[in-house]
């Protein structure tokens, strides 16, 4: 093992967490809250369509 | 079943099939003959072909019907050319009409036929029209035996955006006066109060919009047009000779001349009619308002953007990288559907806060998200995410994954390696994605009548506003900051092509 190596084993652990999924996910589900939300009002609308 | 939805939906699909012909006619007309003769003013034409991009296509609405119509100069000048004294002594086509809006949407739609059929055609290998020619293929059989099939692909997806920009459009169907399913939106829930009615015309909207996609993709199919080598030398322009020359240079100035010369120049005749307008309150408001809202949207479009790029790249996970297709469906979603699919859940939202802020603190802080331009803000975000996100794939595909391996090998975390290694090079991509965002945003109309506060006007809803009330002149100011912006994005899509 180079000495590299062993140095990146024996360095002092640190809690990282890892906002960069979440963050994406997020960033998604904003995209298509729009769309989720029409389809939703439109099977279960309070009125159907009419003629106007 | 009694609806309005057969109506609509009629409508929208005879639309749809009349600027399908057109885009197709025109886009692929012109880019044929642009990259494969040589003829006067091809050089300027092969660029003023794009122009019309910048003209949002309610602008080139009315801009027909002020030449058009019974008062404008073309009927007055032929009444007085004729002797005619009112309109049953002879006959002109009605100009607010399924027809003229066929006509306006294609000639503000077809260069998106044009742009991309014109670039399929640079990049096909000039031998192998030699060999066609070689063969005996005349000038119509080298179109749709050699260069129509090849450029298939691209004509079918630009018509298949210009048919997404025809579901989408509001002000041009409106002034016109033909009720698609985008209109019906707008009336079944602002004058019928029926937002699940509504709710329901653009859910059909979306049903239409899936299609035309799938419909694109499998019209490509499994077609894949290659250039062999990397010697493939470049088509060699045929000149034309007698008056046939004329003629190609009369069919590409035709759709310049409806797309981008007449409404620039009747904006501009309006406008130098008073000058008073350039300095209207309500101009200044509208500028300062759409730089604001348009400019802060752009920065969140491209910022958000690049975190879901960047993110889903270093993901491994295919599920997660699944996400990245499904956002882009924001971009065909029309602005009418989307500030539907918003206003309804923002302002349960806005008021479940206020009350609770009321309820914590006693202060009633009003409607912190639909009441302000919020919800505007996040509807051009939704709805312009899929350009940012295209644009930023490209862009991160173009940078060597050597180079940010290197930085992440020497400590930097993925936040470092994005500042330091990907935004320096990458730069330029992400201004012309604020840029081309920014353009679109101000461009916008459907969903920002729909969700913008009171009393609140953008350049493009007073330029909707104005012309609506046949106040062309005061209209007109707006309208040529609202071109001359859109020409920043022309002369984007123009310098891409060139590098």
């Amino acid at each position: 093992m180079t000495k590299s190596f062993r140095q990146l084993e024996t360095s002092p652990a640190r809690l990282r967490v890892n906002l960069w999924i979440p963050g994406a996910m997020a960033i998604a589900g904003l995209v298509l809250a729009p769309i989720l939300s029409i389809l939703w009002i439109a099977v279960t609308p309070t009125e159907n369509i009419c003629r106007i | 079943m009694a609806t309005v939805l057969p109506r609509y939906l009629v409508t929208t699909l005879a639309l749809m099939l009349g600027v399908a012909a057109l885009t197709a006619a025109m886009g692929t007309g012109a880019a044929w003959l642009v990259s494969q003769y040589r003829f006067p003013g091809r050089n300027l034409l092969g660029w003023a072909l794009l122009f019309p991009m910048a003209i949002p296509a309610y602008v080139a609405a009315y801009a027909l019907v002020d030449v058009t119509d019974y008062a404008g100069p073309l009927q007055t000048g032929l009444r007085a050319a004729f002797g005619w004294t009112s309109a049953r002594d002879y006959w002109f086509p009605e100009v607010r009409s399924l027809w003229a809006a066929i006509l306006v949407l294609s000639l503000a739609l077809y260069p998106y036929v044009y742009l991309l059929a014109r670039t399929a055609w640079r990049e096909q290998s000039g031998c192998t029209y030699d060999v066609a020619r070689a063969l005996g293929c005349g000038p119509w059989g080298m179109f749709w035996r050699v260069g129509l099939p090849l450029a298939r692909p691209s004509i079918a997806a630009g018509v298949a955006l210009a048919l997404m920009e025809t579901v989408a459009d509001y002000g041009t169907v409106q002034h016109f006066g033909v009720q698609t399913l985008t209109t019906g939106v707008f009336s079944t829930w602002l004058n019928g109060g029926n937002a699940g009615g509504a709710a329901q015309i653009a859910g059909v909207i979306l049903a239409l919009i899936l299609l035309l996609v799938g419909l694109e993709r499998l019209g490509r199919g499994a077609a894949r047009f290659h250039r062999l080598g990397r010697s493939g030398r470049p088509i060699e322009r045929q000149p034309i000779e007698g008056p046939g020359r004329w003629l190609a240079t009369l069919v590409c100035l035709v759709p310049v001349a409806g797309g981008f010369l007449l409404p620039v120049g009747v904006m501009l005749a309006r406008a130098l009619e008073s000058p008073a307008g350039w300095i209207a309150p309500g101009l200044v408001d509208a500028l300062v308002n759409t730089l604001v809202v348009a400019g802060l949207a752009a920065l969140a479009t491209v910022g958000a953007a690049l975190f879901l790029v960047y993110a889903l790249r270093m993901a491994g996970s295919r599920l997660v990288q699944g996400l990245l297709p499904l956002t882009l469906i924001g971009y065909a979603a029309p602005g009418a559907v989307l500030a539907l699919g918003l206003l309804v859940p923002l302002a349960a939202l806005d008021h479940w806060l206020a009350d609770g802020v009321l309820g914590l603190t006693g202060w009633d802080p009003g409607l912190m998200l639909t009441g302000t331009a919020f919800a505007l803000g996040l509807a051009y975000l939704v709805r312009f995410f899929g350009i940012a996100q295209g644009a930023l794939e490209a862009a991160f595909g173009r940078v060597s994954p050597s180079l940010p391996l290197a930085a992440r090998s020497l400590g930097r975390s993925p936040g470092g390696a994005l500042t330091a290694v990907y935004l320096p090079l990458m730069r330029g991509s992400v201004l012309t994605a604020v840029l081309v965002v920014f353009v679109d945003c101000v461009k916008e109309l459907p969903a920002t009548l729909l969700l913008r506060p009171f009393n609140y006007n953008t350049l493009s809803t007073r330029v909707f506003e104005l012309a609506s009330l046949e106040r062309l002149s005061e209209a007109a100011p707006a309208a040529l900051v609202v071109m001359a912006v859109g020409m920043v994005a022309v002369v984007l899509v123009a310098k891409g092509q060139r590098d």
